[in-house]
């Protein structure tokens, strides 16, 4: 070996003994350097540039906040996934152990990730499983749009006396005989409800008479793991609209606000706000959507 | 996800979220950039973790996937790099090295050719080891040799043709 041979391979060496035996045929190098003080001391040189430069990159340091966002935001992504997995029925596929797991403060994290076991799958109406799918599509768009928009607004959220009238609401809906399970159609959901004599849901922010002609037709409270998920399906036209409210204590999201933020994601227009420790999103379809 | 996964999730942030964003940072020279990057890629995780095939080492897939994402946000192919001889390369001046604060060493990374800067870059994070960092960038190993080897070259001719920032 040359000491030219040897430099090359000192030039592949990571800063770092035992990173540096991945290197093929370092050993020998060492042994040349240590015969030659020339390509030692060269060798010297390159190590401190080496420890030096690397010493100016771990200086640089992350935003304040950033791990506590992306710890809040798996968590959204976590609780999304496990809305999907039980309206599906399907098992929660779990992240694979990564030898980093240890004991840890309860954190953000900790408590958003329920730690009761899901219920069991029952039957399920496909009024729910739309429901389901829908918040954990939601909650994935809310969080994209936290992290990327701008806030903006135009007007208040609704008032927090409007509260009490969620919980009336889910009184009475406990009331009613269980839904039809099999074979619903949006007729059969409205008879059912017309048989019953099934209350309106509440309506805050006027969504389901805004337009004309839409009308709220069928509303559902969920305590889900202490996550409150209120849902509403309204007929708006030929298209559907989308209500839901969730536990803000449980489910945190700083960025939002008591007014609303107003935008569009794909051919949906989304509102977002909070009051009452609520969040609520609103979606509708866009007017350009058949 | 149970308690147990949730602390997997967390202490897998808390250990490598620092040093992904300075990856980042090092492919991207902005702060705001190398955020989303990190964030994005644990989300990535988060969504994609539990279906990683089995073998998957999770630091660099970690890397990779951040990596692939600054490509495809890029929107540019990343090329092939020949395999070369290399040769030692001249030290950069120590005064222009000791007066480089962190964002500005990781500036001098824009003046690499693109397909180098995420090895060399992976090289000087010190996280990773040389068959991780092949395992990362989807590159064979020997490639990775001969990508750090030309990018040190590279970055030192940088260097040392610069004098100290004033």
């Amino acid at each position: 070996m040359t000491p030219d041979q040897a430099k090359a391979i000192f030039n592949l060496c990571l800063p770092g003994e035992e990173a540096s035996l991945d290197v093929p045929g370092l050993a020998e190098a060492l042994a040349l350097a240590a015969a030659i003080p020339d390509l030692a001391t060269w060798w010297e040189e390159e190590k401190n540039f080496e420890e030096q430069y690397s010493r100016k990159l771990a200086s640089i340091l992350p935003p304040p906040g950033l791990a506590a966002t992306i710890m809040r935001g798996g968590a959204t992504i976590f609780f999304a996934s496990r809305l999907i997995a039980e309206s599906t029925g399907e098992p929660l596929t779990e992240l694979p152990p990564t030898g980093e797991d240890g004991p840890a403060k309860p954190s953000a994290v900790d408590v958003l990730a329920p730690v009761v076991e899901p219920k069991k799958p029952t039957a399920l109406t496909w009024w729910w499983r739309a429901a389901v799918l829908s918040v954990a599509l939601l909650v994935i768009l809310l969080l994209a749009l936290l992290i990327v928009m701008p806030a903006s607004s135009s007007s208040t959220g609704p008032d927090d006396a409007l509260l009490p009238d969620f919980t009336h609401y889910a009184t009475q809906l406990a009331t009613l005989p269980p839904p039809p399970q099999s074979g619903q159609s949006l007729a059969d959901m409205q008879k059912y409800l017309a048989d019953n004599r099934a209350p309106n849901p509440p309506d805050p922010l006027g969504l389901a008479t805004n337009p004309s002609g839409a009308a709220a037709i069928y509303g559902g409270f969920e305590t889900w793991n202490k996550h409150l998920v209120t849902h509403y399906i309204v007929q708006q036209g030929l298209g559907l609209m989308h209500l839901f409210v969730l536990n803000q204590t449980e489910f945190p999201h700083d960025d939002v606000s008591a007014q609303i933020y107003e935008s569009t994601v794909d051919t949906y227009r989304v509102q977002t706000w909070c009051g009452g420790g609520f969040i609520y999103l609103a979606v509708k379809q866009s007017a350009g959507r058949p | 996800m149970s308690r147990t996964q949730s602390i997997t999730f967390k202490k897998l942030v808390e250990n490598h979220f620092a040093s992904l964003y300075r990856f980042a940072y090092c492919l991207v020279n902005d702060e705001q950039t190398a955020g989303d990057l990190t964030q994005h890629t644990f989300f990535l995780y988060a969504n994609k973790g539990a279906t990683l095939p089995p073998g998957v080492k999770v630091k660099p897939w970690l890397y990779g996937t951040l990596h692939s994402e600054f490509l495809r946000q890029r929107g540019a192919p990343d090329p092939e790099f020949p395999l070369a001889p290399t040769t030692a390369a001249p030290i950069a001046k120590p005064e222009f090295i000791a007066a480089l604060d962190g964002p500005s060493a990781a500036a001098a990374f824009a003046h690499l050719d693109e397909v180098l800067r995420a090895p060399l870059a992976l090289y000087y994070l010190r996280d990773l080891t040389y068959p991780e960092i092949a395992e990362a960038l989807a590159v064979p190993l020997e490639n990775i040799f001969a990508r750090v080897a030309e990018a040190k070259l590279q970055f030192k001719k940088i260097l040392a043709g610069r004098t100290a920032p004033s």
